[in-house]
C-alpha cells in the first residue's frame, strides 16, 4: 500500500449534492479520487453509490430532473463547467455498468464503437488491433476471438460484462468507473476481472462500487463508506477494514464479516 | 495476459477541431430532427388554417326579420286549432305574403319569385314551431327571424361578389337591393349557425347540416374501434407471443402486411359480396361500414401491436414466467400493460384512417343522400368525410364553407377520439 | 403445481375480460341482424352522380310532403344500374338514375335476377358546356374546332394523321395562339360519352376524308377516340375541382355539367359553340344542341315492397319538380320542353298509378323488435349469474380456503360463464341466420320466430351452464380451460385475416376471369398501354394494347416512391427527436399533432394537393423553365408523403422509445455524442420496428384512393418523370368501378383484374420484404 498525498489525486468532489427531483439521494461528499489507483465504495444498498459514480462522468445528465451540486474536478478542471464538453470528459472517463447492455451489433461493433467515433484508428488493422488487445485484457478474446461478427446480446451475462469492460478500455480512458461489475460473474471470471482491475491500476484510474467486501479488501487501495446519501468514512481500504473510525462502517463491514 | 502495456497507449482523439465537428454533426441532426417535427406541424397548420379560415364561416347564418301576420284564415282554414292542421298549415306562404306586402311595388311574376327567394324555403318552419309550441299567437302580427336563402347568406358573407357585373353574379340587383333595404331597416342580422349542427344533410345549403354524418360517423367508429382493437390485439397477441414459427404463421404475417397494401375500395367490394350478399345486411347501415372500416383498420392495428410486444425485453417475460404465471398470465399482467402505448399508436392512427376514408363505402352504399339523421347502427346513413365529398361536389357556393366546416367537424372528432387513446398512452408510457 | 403468487393477488384477468368484449360486441351485432332485416320504410335510389343533385332535391321536397325521406346514394350509372338489377325484394334498390339510356345487356341481366318490370322516365336534360376561366378573353368555338383540337387522329391534307395540332390557333386562325389544354371527363364517365357523340361525332362526318371511310367501325373509332397526349386532360368526375383549375387557368377549357357552369358565373365564362352561348333559354329552347337526356328506371315490382314508390315518381315528374318553372331547374336541370314534359308525365303516371290505398307500413311490433335485445341481455344476465355461481361454488368446494383451489375462483367463474354464454350465443347468431334465411315472408310470424329462438338460446346456455358448473372443484383446473379457450379465441382471431384475405381474392377472382376471357393475361400483365377509352364503344372490345397494366403499376410505384422520399426523413426524423431530443413536455404535444396529419381526410388532402400544391410546382416549374403537368406525380405523392408521416414517426418513436435507456447510457458512457448514439445504437436496435412502420407506410401509399383520384391524371404514361401525370391503380379501380359504363364491359371487369393484380404484386413485395427483415433480425437479434 502506497499512501499517496492528496495532491495527486486525479479527481475532487467538494460537497457533491444530488437531487432526484424532490427526493435529495446525496449530501455534501467529499471525496477524492487518486491517480492510479483503485477507489471502491461500499455501502447499503440505496446509500447513494451509484449516484456518487455516476456524477463522476456526468451520466446523471441523462436522467430528467436529476440536480448535482457542488464541486467535482478532474485534473483541478471542474467537470460540470458549462464550457466544458461533456463528450471529452466522458471519452475520458469511461464507465462500465451494474447491469450488461451490449449494443445490439456484433461483438467486434461493440467494441470497435468508442474507438470509431473518437476516431482512434487511422486504418481497419489498427481498429482490429484495438479491438483484440481490447478483449484480450478483457479476457474474453479466447472465447470470442471465432465470432466476433455475431451478436453481442448472443453471449452469456458474465462474457457481456466483460465485453462491457472491454468495451469501456478501447478508448483507453483515464479513469474507469465500474458499478458493480463482476455481480453477474461466476468466480473465475470474477477473479479474471479482478485480475484486470489490478493491471489496469498501472494505467488506469480506476472506481468501483462493489457489495464484496472481499473484492474491496483485494482490489482497492482506497475505500469509501456510503450511508444514507451521506459519506460517512473514507480512507486507505487497510484502515477501513481494520480500523474504521465510524461504528457505522464498524457494524456494515462487520456485519458483511460476522 | 500481463503483456498488455507494451504498446504505447492510443489515445481517443480528443482534438479541439475534431470535437467541434463532432459538435456540429450533433447540431446538424439535432436540427433535422426539429426541422422535420417542425415540417410536419406546419403542414398540418397550413392545412389546418386553409381549412378553419374557409370553414368558420358556416357557423353563422344571415337571418331575415319578418314582421309575419299570424293570419288565422290561413293556418286554421276550418277553424280547428288540433295538431294535425297546425303542423302542415302553409307558413311558407305566410312568409312570402309579409315580403310580398312589404315590398309592394314588386308585381311581376318573375320578379315575385326573385323576391320569395330571398329566404330560405324552410323559413316556414320557424313560425310552424313558433305556432305549434304557442298556437294563442295565431292572430296576431309577430317578428320571426327566419334564415335567408344560400345565396343572399353568401352575400352578405362577401363570398357573392357585389362588384362584378349582374350577368356574372347568382344574385341579380334587384335581390341586392331589397336586401339592402332590409338591412337599412334592421331587418339582417348574423347569428349561429344552430341548423348546421343539428340537421341531416339538405340540398338548400341552409338547411344543410353535419349531424346525420357525425352520427353516422359515430356509429361506425363505435362498430370498427368495437371489433377492430380486440380482434387486432388479440390477433397479435396470438401472432408474436404464441404462434409457433412455422409456415402458417409466416403466411399470416405476409398476410397481414400485405392487406395493409389492398386499396380500401376493394375491401367495399368485400363487404358488398360477403356482408350484404352473403349475410345480407342492409345497405347504407354503419353496422356494414363498421365492419368492412373494421377489416381495413385491422392490419394496422395487428402491425403496430406486435411491434409493441416484440419492443417489450425478454426479461419481463422470464421475470414473470419465473414466477410461475401461467404463459397467458405473463402476457396480460406483464407484457400487455407494457405494449399498451404502442397498441394505441396503432389504434389512433389506425382508427383515424378508418374515421376519414370514404372509398370503401361507396360499394356499401354509405356515400349517399341522407335527410334523417341515424338513431342506431342500422339505420341508413352516411359518414363525415362522405358528406364532405358530396359536398365538395356541389355546385352551389353556399356549400364550399359547408365543405371546410365540415372537415373541421370531422377534425374535432377526430382530436377527441384520439385524446382517449392519448390519455391511455401517456398512462402506459414508459422507459427502461 | 406452483400456484401462481402474482396472478393469485391479482382480480384483474385482462386477456378474458378483452375477450368479454369481444363476446359482448359479437352478440350485440347477432342482435342487431333481425333488426337490420326489419321492413324498409324508405326508397332506395342508386346510380348516376348526374341525376344525383336532382334527385336528392325531390327526395327532399318528397320527405317534406310525410314520406320518410328516400336514401339516394352516388354509384355512377353501370354500379347502379347493376345493384338495381340485383334482384327483387328489400335488399335491392327501387330506382336507378342513370345519365345514359339502359343497355340490352343490362337489361338481359336484370331478366336473370327477376327484375322484369322496368319502367323508364325520362326526366329532362344535362346541358354539357365548355367554359373557362374569367381571365382569359371569350373564345367561340365551333364542334369542328374542338374536333381538330381533340381527336386522336384528325384529317391533314386530305389524310388522316395522329394531331400536330398543339395550339388553338393552328386548329382555326382565327382563335388565340393558346396551348389545347381541355380538362374534361375520364373514359367512364356518361358525360364524356355524350361529349363524344354530340360533338365530336357531328363534326367530325364534316371532313370528306372520314365520310370517305366505309367500314362504319373505323369510322366511329376514328370519330370518337379523344387524343391521349395531354391535350385532353381526363380530369376525374368532381367538377368543382374543374371549376377551381379553370379559374386559377385561363388558358384551359374545361368540359362540364351546366349547372357548375350556372353556379360559378363570376369565375367562369362558357364558350359560345357553334355561334350559340350556353345560356339556360338556349338549351331548353333547344339551340344549344349539346345536352344529352338524364332517366330514371323504376322497379315497377317493388310497388308493394316499400312505400311510396308511385308518390316519388310522380312528384319527380310535377311540374312544380321537373317543370320548366320546377324547382329541379334551380339546382341546374334543363328542363323537356313544356309539351314533352306534360307527355312524359301522363305516360309515366299511367305506367305507374298511385294505389289509393296505400299498403300501411308494416310495424314490427315495439316486442317484436325488442326481442333480440332481450334474447341478448338474458343471455348475458345468464352468463354472469354464471360467473357468480362458479365463483361461490368454488370458495364453498373448499370452505373459502382458497389456497386449496387450484384455480382463483374467479376463473370458475369465468369457466362457468363462459360454459352458459358460448352455447346460447350460438344459438342465438344461429337463430339469427335461419331467421334471416327463412323462406316466405319475414315479417309475418317473427315474433314467434324470435320467440323461439330466444327460448332456444336460454335453453342451451342453461343447459351449459348445468355442465359447467359440475366441473367446479378443489382440483379442476380451470385456468388452465378458461386459458385454452382464451387461447382457442385467438388463434380464430388470427385467423380472421386469412378469410379477409380469401374474402378479397374471391370476391375479385370471379370477375376478374370474366375480364380475361376477354382480354390475354399475357396483354394486361406486360401490355406497355393503358387507355381503357378505346374500349368505350361496344364495336371495339378488347383493342390491343388497350388494357396493358404496367403503366398504371409504374405510376403507382413512382407516386408511392416519391411519398416515401417524404416521408421516410422526415417521420423519421420526427421519430428521433421526439423520442430523443425533445423534453416530454414537447413530445406530449408535438406527437398527437403529428399524428392529426394521418386523420385527415385524404379528399382534404386530395383538393390540397390538386389545388395548392399541384399549380405551385407548376409555377415553380414554368419559372425555370420546365414544363410540368397539371396533375404531376411529384404533386400527389408530395401530399400523400405528407400524409404518411405519422406512421413512421409515430411507430418509430414507439419502437425507439422502447430501446432500453441502459444501451444510450452505454453508448454515453464511451463518449458518444447524443447523435451519434441515436444512429449507431438507438435506431439499429430499433431497426426491425421501423421497417414495420415503414412497410406499413409503403403499404398505406400504395392502396391510397382518393389523394390520388383528386390530384393524379387518369392517364396512364409510362414515365419515370415526376413532373409528368400519371395515373395509379386505385384511381383506375375507383374510376371504373363508379363509372357510368356498363357493368358487364370489360372496362368496369377490369377494375377487378387490377385490384387482383395489385395484390398479388404486394404480395410479392411484402414477402420480399419480410425475407430482408428477417435476415436482419436474425443477424442482430
Ligand atoms: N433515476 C432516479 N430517479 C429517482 N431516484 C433515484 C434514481 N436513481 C436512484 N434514485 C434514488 O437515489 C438513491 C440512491 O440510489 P443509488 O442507485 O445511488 O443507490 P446504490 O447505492 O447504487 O444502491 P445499490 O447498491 O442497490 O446499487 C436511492 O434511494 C434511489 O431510490
Ligand atoms: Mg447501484
Amino acid at each position: 500500500m502506497n499512501a499517496i498525498s492528496p495532491s495527486l489525486a486525479k479527481m475532487h468532489g467538494r460537497k457533491v449534492t444530488v437531487h432526484y427531483g424532490p427526493k435529495q439521494a446525496l449530501f455534501d461528499v467529499d471525496l477524492d479520487v487518486p491517480e492510479r489507483m483503485v477507489t471502491a465504495l461500499i455501502g447499503p444498498s440505496g446509500c447513494g453509490k451509484s449516484t456518487f459514480l455516476r456524477c463522476l462522468n456526468r451520466m446523471n445528465d441523462v436522467i430528467d430532473g436529476c440536480k448535482v451540486g457542488g464541486e467535482i474536478t478532474l485534473d483541478g478542471q471542474d467537470i460540470y463547467d458549462q464550457k466544458l464538453d461533456v463528450v471529452m470528459l466522458r471519452a475520458r472517463i469511461g464507465m462500465v455498468f451494474q447491469k450488461p447492455n451490449p449494443f445490439p451489433k456484433s461483438i467486434y461493433d461493440n467494441v470497435a464503437y468508442g474507438p470509431r467515433i473518437h476516431g482512434m484508428a487511422g486504418t481497419k488493422g489498427e481498429l482490429d488491433e484495438i479491438v483484440r488487445s481490447s478483449l484480450e485484457k478483457a479476457g474474453l478474446w479466447n472465447e470470442v476471438k471465432e465470432r466476433l461478427d455475431q451478436p453481442g446480446t448472443g453471449l452469456s451475462g458474465g462474457q457481456q460484462q466483460r465485453l462491457c469492460i472491454a468495451r469501456a478500455i478501447a478508448v483507453s480512458p483515464e479513469v474507469i468507473l465500474m458499478d458493480e461489475p463482476c455481480s453477474a460473474l461466476d468466480p473465475i471470471a470474477t477473479a479474471k476481472i479482478e485480475e484486470l482491475i489490478d493491471e489496469l491500476r498501472e494505467n488506469f484510474t480506476i472506481v468501483i462500487v462493489t457489495h464484496s467486501m472481499q473484492q474491496a479488501a483485494r482490489v482497492s487501495q482506497k475505500t469509501a463508506f456510503f450511508h444514507l446519501g451521506h459519506l460517512i468514512e473514507w480512507g486507505d481500504t487497510e484502515q477501513i477494514f481494520t480500523s474504521p473510525k465510524d461504528e457505522r462502517t464498524q457494524g456494515y463491514i462487520t456485519g458483511r464479516f460476522g | 495476459m500481463s503483456d498488455t502495456s507494451t504498446q504505447g497507449i492510443r489515445r481517443p482523439d480528443l482534438s479541439d477541431g475534431r470535437i467541434r465537428r463532432r459538435y456540429a454533426a450533433e447540431r446538424r441532426f439535432r436540427f433535422y430532427g426539429m426541422f422535420a417535427v417542425g415540417l410536419a406541424i406546419a403542414m398540418l397548420a397550413v392545412l389546418l388554417v386553409s381549412v378553419c379560415s374557409k370553414g368558420y364561416s358556416a357557423f353563422y347564418r344571415t337571418e331575415i326579420g319578418l314582421d309575419v301576420v299570424l293570419d288565422p284564415a290561413v293556418i286554421t282554414p276550418d277553424g280547428k286549432k288540433d295538431a294535425d292542421t297546425l303542423a302542415n298549415a302553409d307558413y311558407q306562404g305566410l312568409v312570402k305574403d309579409t315580403l310580398k306586402n312589404a315590398f309592394p311595388e314588386v308585381t311581376s311574376r318573375a320578379d315575385r319569385k326573385l323576391l320569395y327567394a330571398l329566404v330560405s324555403n324552410g323559413a316556414g318552419d320557424t313560425i310552424r314551431q313558433a305556432v305549434l309550441s304557442d298556437p294563442s299567437v295565431i292572430g296576431s302580427t309577430k317578428r320571426f327571424w327566419v334564415v335567408a336563402a344560400d345565396d343572399i347568406d353568401m352575400l352578405k358573407k362577401g363570398f357573392i361578389k357585389r362588384d362584378v357585373a349582374e350577368a356574372e353574379r347568382v344574385v341579380p340587383d334587384s335581390q341586392i337591393s331589397w336586401f339592402d333595404k332590409l338591412a337599412a331597416n334592421n331587418q339582417i342580422k348574423t347569428t349561429f349557425n344552430s341548423t348546421f349542427l343539428s340537421a341531416g344533410d339538405s340540398r338548400e345549403p341552409e338547411q344543410a347540416g353535419v349531424l346525420g354524418a357525425l352520427m353516422g360517423s359515430i356509429f361506425t367508429m363505435l362498430v370498427t374501434v368495437l371489433l377492430a382493437l380486440p380482434l387486432g390485439v388479440m390477433s397479435a397477441i396470438y401472432l408474436e407471443e404464441f404462434a409457433p414459427k412455422n409456415r402458417l404463421t409466416e403466411i399470416i404475417e405476409v398476410n397481414i402486411n400485405n392487406l395493409a397494401a389492398v386499396p380500401s375500395i376493394v375491401f367495399g367490394l368485400l363487404g358488398l359480396a360477403v356482408l350484404l350478399g352473403v349475410f345480407g345486411l342492409p345497405r347504407s347501415a354503419p353496422l356494414v361500414g363498421g365492419m368492412v372500416l373494421a377489416l381495413m383498420t385491422l392490419p394496422t392495428i395487428i402491425i403496430a401491436t406486435r411491434a409493441a410486444l416484440k419492443a417489450v425485453p425478454p426479461s419481463i417475460r422470464e421475470a414473470a414466467y419465473g414466477i410461475g404465471a401461467s404463459s397467458l398470465q405473463v402476457v396480460t399482467h406483464h407484457v400487455l400493460p407494457l405494449a399498451t402505448p404502442g397498441i394505441m399508436t396503432g389504434a389512433i392512427i389506425g382508427l383515424a384512417r378508418a374515421l376519414g376514408e370514404s372509398a370503401p363505402l361507396l360499394m356499401i352504399g354509405m356515400v349517399a343522400f341522407i335527410v334523417d339523421v341515424p338513431h342506431g347502427p342500422t339505420d341508413p346513413a352516411t359518414v363525415l368525410p362522405v358528406q364532405i365529398y358530396l359536398w365538395a361536389d356541389s355546385p352551389e357556393r353556399a356549400f364550399v364553407e359547408k365543405t371546410s366546416a365540415g372537415i373541421m367537424v370531422l377534425l374535432a372528432f377526430l382530436i377527441s377520439m384520439n385524446a382517449i387513446a392519448i390519455f391511455v398512452r401517456r398512462r402506459f408510457e414508459r422507459r427502461w | 403445481m406452483l400456484p401462481a403468487q402474482s396472478a393469485r393477488n391479482r382480480a384483474g384477468l385482462g386477456l378474458p375480460s378483452i375477450s368479454a368484449v369481444v363476446f359482448g360486441a359479437v352478440l350485440a351485432l347477432g342482435a342487431l341482424l333481425p333488426q337490420a332485416a326489419a321492413a324498409r320504410e324508405q326508397l332506395h335510389i342508386v346510380g348516376s352522380s348526374t341525376v344525383y343533385p336532382f334527385a336528392t332535391a325531390v327526395a327532399e321536397h318528397f320527405a317534406q310532403e310525410g314520406f320518410k325521406a328516400p336514401v339516394v346514394e352516388s354509384t355512377g350509372t353501370g354500379g347502379g344500374l347493376k345493384l338495381f338489377c340485383g334482384g327483387v325484394g328489400e335488399g335491392f334498390p327501387d330506382i336507378a338514375n342513370a345519365s345514359r339510356p339502359i343497355k340490352e345487356g343490362e337489361v338481359e341481366a336484370c331478366k336473370q335476377n327477376g327484375v322484369t318490370d322496368i319502367v323508364e322516365v325520362e326526366i329532362g336534360y344535362d346541358g354539357i358546356v365548355l367554359a373557362a376561366g374569367k381571365g382569359g378573353a371569350p373564345r367561340a368555338l365551333t364542334v369542328r374546332d374542338l374536333y381538330l383540337a381533340l381527336a386522336k387522329e384528325v384529317p391533314v391534307n386530305g389524310v388522316l394523321l395522329a394531331n400536330p395540332y398543339k395550339l388553338w390557333s393552328e386548329v382555326n386562325p382565327g382563335l388565340p395562339a393558346d396551348r389545347i389544354e381541355v380538362l374534361g371527363p375520364p373514359p367512364t364517365s356518361g358525360t364524356r360519352d355524350a361529349f363524344l357523340e354530340l360533338v365530336m361525332d357531328k363534326a367530325c362526318h364534316t371532313f370528306p376524308e372520314i365520310a370517305a371511310l366505309t367500314d362504319e367501325k373505323v369510322k366511329k373509332a376514328k370519330c370518337q377516340t379523344l387524343r391521349e397526349d395531354g391535350a385532353y386532360i381526363d380530369a376525374g368526375e368532381n367538377d368543382n375541382l374543374i371549376v377551381q383549375k379553370l379559374a386559377a387557368n385561363p388558358v384551359a377549357f374545361g368540359i362540364l355539367g351546366y349547372s357548375f357552369l350556372a353556379d360559378n358565373q363570376d369565375m367562369l365564362q362558357g364558350s359560345a359553340m357553334d355561334g350559340v352561348t350556353p345560356t339556360e333559354d338556349n338549351i331548353i329552347n333547344g339551340s344549344y344542341e349539346v345536352a344529352r337526356k338524364l332517366y330514371l328506371y323504376v322497379k315497377k315490382q317493388h310497388s308493394d315492397v316499400v312505400p311510396g314508390l308511385a308518390e316519388f315518381v310522380a312528384e319527380f315528374m310535377s311540374e312544380k319538380a321537373s317543370g320548366t318553372q320546377g324547382y329541379l331547374t334551380d339546382k341546374g336541370m334543363v328542363p323537356m320542353p313544356e309539351a314533352e314534359h306534360a307527355a312524359v308525365s301522363t305516360a309515366v303516371l299511367a305506367a305507374l298509378p298511385i294505389a289509393s290505398s296505400l299498403g300501411a307500413v308494416l310495424d314490427l311490433g315495439a316486442t317484436s323488435a325488442l326481442l333480440p335485445w332481450i334474447a341478448g341481455g338474458l343471455l348475458l344476465l345468464l352468463s354472469s349469474v354464471g360467473f357468480q355461481l362458479g365463483r361461490r361454488r368454488a370458495f364453498a368446494s373448499v370452505r373459502g380456503a382458497t389456497r386449496q383451489l387450484h384455480s382463483l375462483p374467479s376463473y370458475h367463474g369465468v369457466y362457468v360463464g363462459l360454459g352458459a354464454f358460448l352455447p346460447g350465443a350460438l344459438a342465438l347468431l344461429l337463430g339469427a341466420v335461419t331467421a334471416h334465411y327463412l323462406p316466405g315472408d319475414p315479417k309475418a310470424g317473427h315474433d314467434v320466430i324470435w320467440a323461439a329462438i330466444a327460448a332456444a338460446t336460454l335453453g342451451a346456455a342453461a343447459i351449459g351452464l348445468a355442465w359447467a358448473q359440475r366441473h367446479v372443484s378443489a382440483n379442476f383446473r380451470a385456468r388452465n380451460a378458461v386459458e385454452k379457450m382464451t387461447m382457442i379465441l385467438l388463434v380464430v382471431c388470427s385467423l380472421l385475416s386469412i378469410l379477409t384475405t380469401v374474402g378479397i381474392v374471391l370476391s375479385l377472382v370471379f370477375e376478374a376471369m370474366r375480364f380475361f376471357a376477354q382480354v390475354s393475361p399475357l396483354e394486361f400483365l406486360f401490355g406497355l398501354q393503358w387507355s381503357p377509352q378505346m374500349a368505350i364503344r361496344a364495336d371495339q372490345v378488347g383493342q390491343s394494347g388497350a388494357f396493358g397494366a404496367i403503366p398504371v403499376f409504374a405510376g403507382t410505384i413512382l407516386i408511392t416512391i416519391i411519398a416515401m422520399i417524404v416521408a421516410v426523413p422526415v417521420g423519421l426524423m420526427s421519430a428521433i427527436y421526439l423520442s430523443d431530443y425533445a423534453s416530454r413536455k414537447t413530445r406530449a404535444w408535438a406527437k398527437p399533432l403529428i399524428e392529426i396529419l394521418a386523420g385527415i381526410p385524404t379528399v382534404v388532402y386530395g383538393f390540397f394537393a390538386a389545388l395548392t400544391v399541384a399549380p405551385l410546382i407548376r409555377g415553380m416549374g414554368a419559372s425555370v423553365g420546365l414544363d410540368v403537368a397539371s396533375e404531376s406525380a411529384l404533386a400527389a405523392g408530395l401530399v400523400m408523403g405528407v400524409m404518411i408521416i405519422p406512421f413512421i414517426s409515430s411507430l418509430s418513436d414507439d419502437v425507439m422509445n422502447a430501446v432500453p435507456q441502459a444501451m444510450r447510457d452505454g453508448s454515453f458512457a464511451l463518449g458518444a455524442t447524443k447523435s451519434e448514439t441515436i444512429r449507431q445504437v438507438v435506431v439499429p436496435a430499433a431497426l426491425p420496428g421501423i421497417m414495420g412502420g415503414v412497410l406499413l407506410a409503403v403499404s398505406r401509399a400504395i392502396g391510397e384512393t382518393m389523394i390520388v383520384v383528386m390530384a393524379a391524371g387518369l392517364t396512364a404514361n409510362l414515365t419515370a418523370n415526376p413532373l409528368e401525370a400519371v395515373t395509379t391503380v386505385t384511381v383506375q379501380i375507383v374510376t371504373l368501378l363508379v363509372g357510368d359504363q356498363e357493368f358487364d364491359s370489360p372496362k368496369t371487369l377490369a377494375a377487378f383484374a387490377l385490384g387482383l393484380a395489385l395484390f398479388v404484386v404486394t404480395l410479392i413485395l411484402n414477402i420480399v420484404a419480410l425475407r430482408i427483415v428477417k435476415k436482419y433480425r436474425e443477424q442482430y437479434e
